[in-house]
């Protein structure tokens, strides 16, 4: 049965998605820069944290297809290494912000009352906090954990997963067929998981593909103030911060990672817009 | 609650004799009981002193503040500046001509400013207006054109957000039957605008102001440490890799305190824009 | 001279999916201070002619192909946009079907009635507002007086209908464009809109195009009215010609298929039994034998004592009592019909008495049960004998479920049937029983018309073989032709299975068709309850009498 729902909604996403060039480009584009992350470092010779002081910012040639770092640091074996660690913290991140916005935003959404308004004044009042700075005081206080890393990163984008959730579980609430569910004798989790949730998922995926590249850019920007993952790890905002203080000595230090980082983000941004256009063509953006 | 982190302000470093260690600890009265220095703390905070620094020897929380703070906001106000002004008309002009080039062509730049996060774009200003065409300072505080850098690298980033959220709020206006019904009394394109969907269009982007303050106090974070600022995020961090314990709380708190000020400011504005909005408060 | 004359109009939609046809080839005329009604079912492409008439189509996706539009001796298609706006709001005016929607909630009402005097300079800003306020009274807007600054959002439905027509009107227009003006509410304030539009045009002198899908409002008001079918015209004529002897098949069905108090009980005819050119002989065949008698304990088979919803309003400390201490029998086989305004509690109480919402106080007696006490885990025995039909069929199917998993998971849940083959069989028969083919099992909603996703609601209703059927509004938001339709089917169901109806409806043409006896809700409590006969012909009470006469005559009677 799920496969079906399944199955009609890819395939109606799908053939919108098709129509749209950006965003299938962009998947291509997408799915290269993957594969690079995960295969790269099997074609390449180098380890990521193998120095060779004898290599010191060698420019990009044929042994070192992007040059080297200020350790002789192989930079294409770092830069795909580092993409697995961005884009890893990309994708799990999100999932943890999912499942916490989801089911917050679905209890919120179908309690309604004075449940949804307390829930959701908490969701306002997080909102408007600066979150990074909740995020460094983790960090300093628990120490540089990769895991507690992507888990405070998904503790922050949740909010907006639960405001749309919610405002989206609102609207199916007051839908008809929700209350013909109701009126057949149906349990609310019957009706929350077997009507609801699968009427959210365009919004939802639509909401997780735009979550995927905010992520990666906070775990960035922390990386860059050096809370984030620590050498000899790599992340594409790590190696930004070294390419940017080297940047007058080693320019390809910073374009490397830079236009790695970059063309993911504005990859997953035009597919999550197009996903947008397919599936959710109402919601506005925010 | 900072108190419970693992090490101390002293304990990085320098290994210090551990009799001096004993002396400063009691002079921040930190060889008190935890409950005891929570109290002390609050009762300084309700007499407005933030404490001293651990760090910066013989300066106050509330000075250290007040001196890096007016760096922060001048940078901040700039900022903010730059987006509204760029973004607001950018993402006017691609509603009104839509799936034309003047849409295409400032949403395309809109999409390149989301994605080119500001420890990219620093750097790549850097290199371009100081290092080749040395138009601009690349680092520091002294003059006026050290700030011209800075806010344009914070700046655009919300200037092609506020652009993305202008247009999508313009075009879901200008789709509302209010707007039908102003063309059926003959008002010409530029009233239609002016007159009746700007204020139902701009009200996204004010209700995302509130974020966006949050935003840009993060975004100085990293902007102050590429331009070697001294505002008040190049020093918040610096604190808090230090464990400058009443530094960070003291920061803290006049983040809150300032956010919600902010906020507040944001909900009379939307109140002044909506009058259902108006009513309810 | 200063007709308005239609030539061969033609707008077309140019979508993904190829060209709509949304207006093809049509020719009519809007004599000099006289009414033309504009009469169609959905997409029949009324409304666009009304937009095309000002240009106000988007345009993509929408073109005028061809055609001429005449107005005061000039071609509106052919002159450029600075003249055409120069004609919108001054000299053509229109009113939207939607006053909620239709005015700027960020502009104070007095501004925007005045706004259309500032644009054609007709007046300074004072002087446009004096005539602004003036313009309000004259509508009946009396509490303009008052609150200078009021906002849209501070005044009911039909008193933001009558802005829209004071500011519509200000310019004293030649003509006036009608869409829908008085669809979106309720028949009381309908009938005063009605008159008041046609008084005041006579004052002015306006022509006015009044669009609508209701013959029945049309006939209130125009002097001509003119048929569209699917793009085309497909007859004019004076009114009262076109009531008294309609020639186009299309025309007799829809003239036909409305319910009127004359006849009851009928099976209604529907456009396919006209559109075919068969010669159409109305059945007078009575779908159930009135005066059945029945036993006493079946006249009391449920039994509603004294019941009472109460809402707290959110952010207010007022309680609303949607529904007042409402007391009702109905008999087992039998459909009693409540009739009401909107916000009369009509509704809530359909939903009390199956427990949909929260019951305040009093009893709902059942099978010699009172389900107000039932505790929520008990419920699901009661749930499998008391179904509802909701009137949006659009919005009361999960889009995400096929047809078949839609009537499969009742019975799954009821545990109806042994096997998955019985399962299946049983779905099939439900849908032959509501006159579907067992090959849509595996489509989804999205791919049936609105008729025919009411009869898939239907289904799902009878899955779980109810007794006790609540239909809320389930045709209002049907064309007659489906309206017919769906009817006839809830007339055969009821005498095939003995069921017996909640029928729930603004329309009272509706309920007295298919209800034995009618209960008129106001303000939460029964105003009047008896027999259908007795309430729609001899009405006691002064609010049931407002209602009757709000009712426009051709559809008390069904002839002019």
């Amino acid at each position: 049965m799920n496969e079906a729902q399944g199955a009609s909604l890819a395939k109606d996403a799908w053939i919108r998605l098709r129509s749209n060039r950006m965003a299938l480009a962009s998947l291509i584009i997408l799915a290269i820069i993957v594969s690079f992350s995960f295969i790269g470092p099997i074609l390449c010779e180098y380890q990521y944290d193998e120095q060779n002081l004898d290599e010191q910012f060698m420019g990009p040639n044929k042994q070192h297809w992007f040059g080297t770092d200020s350790l002789g640091r192989d930079l294409f074996a770092r830069t795909s290494y580092g993409g697995r660690i961005s884009l890893a913290v990309g994708f799990l991140a999100t999932t943890v912000s999912l499942l916490i916005g989801v089911s917050y935003g679905m209890v919120a959404g179908y309690a309604g009352g004075k449940t949804d308004a307390i829930l959701m004044r908490i969701v306002d009042i997080l909102y408007s906090l600066p979150f990074t700075i909740f995020v460094i005081l983790l960090m300093v206080l628990f120490g540089r954990n990769f895991l507690l890393l992507f888990l405070a990163i998904g503790a922050v984008e949740w909010l907006t997963m639960a405001r749309i959730t919610r405002a989206q579980t609102l609207n199916l609430k007051r839908a008809e067929f929700i209350e013909a569910a109701r009126a057949l004798g149906f349990s609310h989790s019957r009706i929350l998981f077997h009507h609801i949730l699968p009427n959210l998922l365009g919004p939802i995926i639509v909401y997780a593909t735009l979550t995927v590249p905010a992520v990666m850019l906070l775990e960035a920007g922390l990386s860059f103030l050096g809370l984030g993952v620590q050498a000899p790890m790599a992340s594409w905002g790590s190696l930004i911060k070294e390419g940017a203080e080297k940047m007058d000595v080693a320019p390809w230090l910073i374009i490397f990672p830079g236009i790695f980082f970059c063309l993911s983000l504005f990859c997953l941004n035009f597919i999550g817009d197009g996903l947008r256009d397919a599936l959710d063509p109402k919601s506005s953006k925010d | 609650m900072t108190r419970f982190a693992p090490g101390g302000p002293f304990d990085s470093d320098k290994a210090i004799p551990e009799e001096i260690k004993i002396k400063l600890q009691s002079h921040f009265g930190l060889n008190l009981p935890l409950f005891d220095q929570y109290l002390l703390y609050m009762k300084n905070l309700l007499a407005g002193d933030l404490g001293p620094s651990f760090k910066y020897v013989g300066w106050d929380v509330s000075e250290l503040i007040s001196l890096s703070f007016p760096v922060s906001l001048s940078l901040g106000i700039s900022a903010l500046l730059i987006a509204l002004l760029i973004g607001l008309p950018a993402g006017m002009l691609a509603a009104l001509r839509k799936n034309t080039l003047w849409d295409y062509l400032p949403m395309g730049i809109a999409m390149v400013g989301i994605c080119l996060p500001s420890f990219v774009l620093g750097p790549v200003l850097i290199m371009v207006f100081s290092t080749e065409l040395k138009w601009l300072p690349a680092l520091g505080w002294y003059s006026w054109s050290d700030l011209i850098l800075p806010s344009l690298t914070l700046g655009l980033f919300y200037a092609a957000y506020v652009a993305r959220l202008t247009r999508a709020g313009m075009l879901e206006t200008l789709k509302q039957d209010y707007i039908r019904t102003a063309r059926a009394k003959g008002a010409s394109p530029s009233r239609v605008l002016l007159k009746h969907a700007i204020r139902g269009g701009l009200l996204p982007v004010v209700t995302y102001l509130g974020p966006a303050f949050a935003g840009l106090v993060s975004g100085s974070f990293i902007i102050e440490s590429i331009f070697f600022i001294p505002g008040l995020g190049k020093f918040f961090v610096t604190a808090a890799f230090n464990r400058d314990y009443t530094v960070v709380l003291g920061t803290v708190l006049f983040y809150a305190t300032l956010i919600i000020i902010l906020n507040l400011f944001v909900d009379f504005l939307q109140a002044w824009l909506d009058p259902k909005a108006r009513e309810q408060q | 001279m200063n007709d308005v004359k239609v030539h061969g109009l033609k707008t077309f939609f140019h979508t993904r999916g190829g060209v709509v046809k949304a207006v093809n080839d049509i020719n009519f005329s809007i004599p000099s201070g006289e009414v033309v009604g504009l009469v169609g079912e959905s997409g029949s492409g009324k409304s666009v002619t009304c937009h095309s008439l000002l240009q106000l189509l988007p345009t993509p996706p929408a073109k005028i192909e061809g055609g001429e539009i005449i107005f005061q001796g000039e071609d509106l298609l052919g002159v450029n946009n600075q003249k055409m706006r120069t004609l919108r709001g001054k000299s053509i005016s229109m009113i939207f079907q939607d006053p909620m929607s239709c005015l700027n909630p960020y502009m104070t009402v007095i501004e925007q009635v005045a706004e259309p005097l500032l644009i054609h300079g007709m007046a300074g800003e004072d002087k446009a507002k004096q005539e602004a306020v003036d313009m309000l009274l004259r509508v009946g807007v009396d509490k303009i007086k008052d609150r200078v600054n009021a906002y849209p959002h501070e005044f009911s439905g039909g008193m933001r209908q009558r802005v829209m027509i004071a500011m519509a009107l200000i310019t004293k227009p030649e003509l006036l464009l009608a869409d829908e003006p008085t669809t979106a509410l309720d028949v009381t304030v309908q009938a005063k809109i009605l008159k008041l539009l046609k008084k005041l045009c006579a004052e002015i002198g306006s022509s006015i195009l009044f669009v609508s899908h209701d013959l029945g409002v049309v006939a209130e008001i125009a002097d001509r009215v003119v048929v569209m079918y699917r793009g085309k015209v497909v007859e004019q004529n004076t009114t009262r010609e076109l009531f008294r002897s309609p020639t186009h098949p299309y025309v007799k069905a829809l003239i036909a298929c409305r319910p009127t108090f004359e006849g009851n009980f009928e099976i209604l005819p529907t456009v396919e039994d006209f559109i075919d050119n068969k010669p159409y002989a109305p059945s007078k065949k009575k779908l159930k034998e009135q005066n059945k008698p029945i036993s006493e304990e079946d006249k009391k088979w449920l039994k509603v004592n004294e019941l009472s919803v109460h809402f707290q309003q959110a952010n207010h400390d007022k309680v609303v009592k949607a529904v007042d201490r409402v007391t009702l029998t109905i008999p087992k086989g039998k459909t009693l019909g409540i009739v009401g305004e909107s916000g009369s509690g009509k509704t809530t109480l359909g939903r009390a008495i199956l427990r949909l919402t929260p019951i305040t106080s009093g009893t709902v007696h059942w099978h010699d049960q009172d389900i107000a006490l039932v505790k929520e885990n008990g419920l699901l025995a009661f749930r499998k004998k008391m179904q509802i039909i909701f009137q949006d069929p659009y919005a009361s199917l999960n889009p995400r479920l096929t047809i078949e998993q839609t009537l499969l998971e009742p019975m799954l849940v009821h545990r109806i049937g042994k096997n998955p083959k019985e399962r299946i069989d049983r779905v099939v028969s439900l849908l032959e029983e509501v006159g579907l083919a067992s090959s849509y099992l595996r489509r989804y909603p999205h791919e049936f018309s609105g008729g025919q996703r009411q009869r898939i609601c239907v289904a799902r209703a009878l899955s779980t073989e109810p007794e006790f059927i609540v239909c809320d509004e389930c045709v209002s938001a049907m064309d007659v032709s489906v309206q017919a339709q769906v009817l006839n089917l809830l007339h055969q169901l009821q005498t095939a299975r003995n069921l017996t109806y909640l029928f729930i409806s603004h329309d009272l043409c509706v309920v007295k068709h298919i209800a034995d006896e009618i209960a008129v809700m106001r303000a939460g409590q029964i105003e009047e309850f008896g027999k259908a006969e007795n309430i729609c012909l001899n009405p006691q009470k002064p609010y049931t009498q407002e209602l009757m006469d709000s009712i426009p005559r051709t559809s008390v009677t069904g002839t002019f």
